[in-house]
């Protein structure tokens, strides 16, 4: 009888462990996942960026290359936002900002493709905010 | 003797089972709070990313009469008109959304548990600036 009641035992032991581990994973589980989704709200932090060079008229006559006033006015607005927001802005893969010149090392809030009248004719520009890691 | 040895047996049944279920129990408790509190979260920043949207392209932006059509306005989106913000404005906002407390400021994050901001331009020059929308 004493051998019946050690097996018994044993065997809620085990289960026990095995439930707890269960458990264990579950609720380590739930303390991994991430926070807020956020998606949207960086989406349109990206679209205010290129609202506000908008409104501000820098892509008038605005082109890559370098001496172009509008582009030059375009970089030290995107200096200001990072002044404010510490976020790296890249337009067409140039970093404008203050940040790490590596892009590589940043880590990328969202992108946006918007058109803009350059060089005579329309181009698609990819406008990137991304957060300075270095 | 056999009776005794029986009650013996089934308390050692039944304390392991008792303790399983109560785990379980605390386990589906601690999940489902869990799950609320991250909704709860998830809800007031929503809420806070649909206030700052609507303030920053409609609520108070600069808006001037064009003249095409009577009585309608051309807004600029992300063209911020500081006299708009007022305690009214708010407070309509917050009612509406059903938040606990909920402010808009153009210099400072305000109270409230989250935060967040957008990228704007201010007055005649269009200087760049911050609008803070915090709640909880």
């Amino acid at each position: 009888m004493s051998a019946v009641i050690d097996m018994q035992s044993m065997e809620a032991v085990i289960s026990l462990m095995f439930f707890v581990s269960i458990l264990t994973y579950m609720l380590g589980g739930i303390a991994e996942k991430p926070g807020l989704d956020d998606s949207l709200y960086r989406y349109q932090l990206t679209d205010d960026v290129w609202r506000v060079e908008q409104l501000r008229g820098n892509f008038k006559n605005f082109s890559f290359d370098s001496g172009n006033t509008p582009r030059d006015e375009v970089e030290a607005d995107f200096d200001d936002i990072n002044g404010l927001t510490g976020l790296c802005i890249y337009m067409g893969g140039i970093k404008v900002t203050s940040c790490s010149n590596e892009y590589s090392i940043a880590e990328k809030v969202a992108s946006i493709s918007r058109a803009v009248y350059i060089y005579g004719s329309v181009k698609n520009v990819t406008l990137t905010l991304a957060k300075d890691i270095s | 003797m056999s009776k005794a040895f029986i009650t013996f047996d089934g308390l050692f049944s039944i304390l392991p089972a008792l303790m399983i279920i109560m785990l379980a129990f605390n386990a589906a408790h601690t999940l489902t709070d869990e799950a609320v509190e991250r909704m709860n979260r998830q809800q007031v920043f929503d809420k806070l990313v649909s206030i700052a949207d609507y303030s920053v392209k409609q609520g108070l932006v600069v808006s001037e009469n064009m003249g095409a059509i009577a009585g309608e306005k051309v807004r600029y989106p992300n063209w911020v008109d500081k006299s708009k913000i007022t305690g009214q404005y708010t407070e309509d906002l917050r009612e509406r959304a059903n938040l606990d407390g909920l402010s808009i400021d153009p210099t400072s994050p305000g109270d409230g548990s989250y935060c967040i901001y957008r990228i704007v331009v201010v007055g005649t020059s269009k200087d760049i600036d911050l609008l803070y929308v915090c709640g909880d």
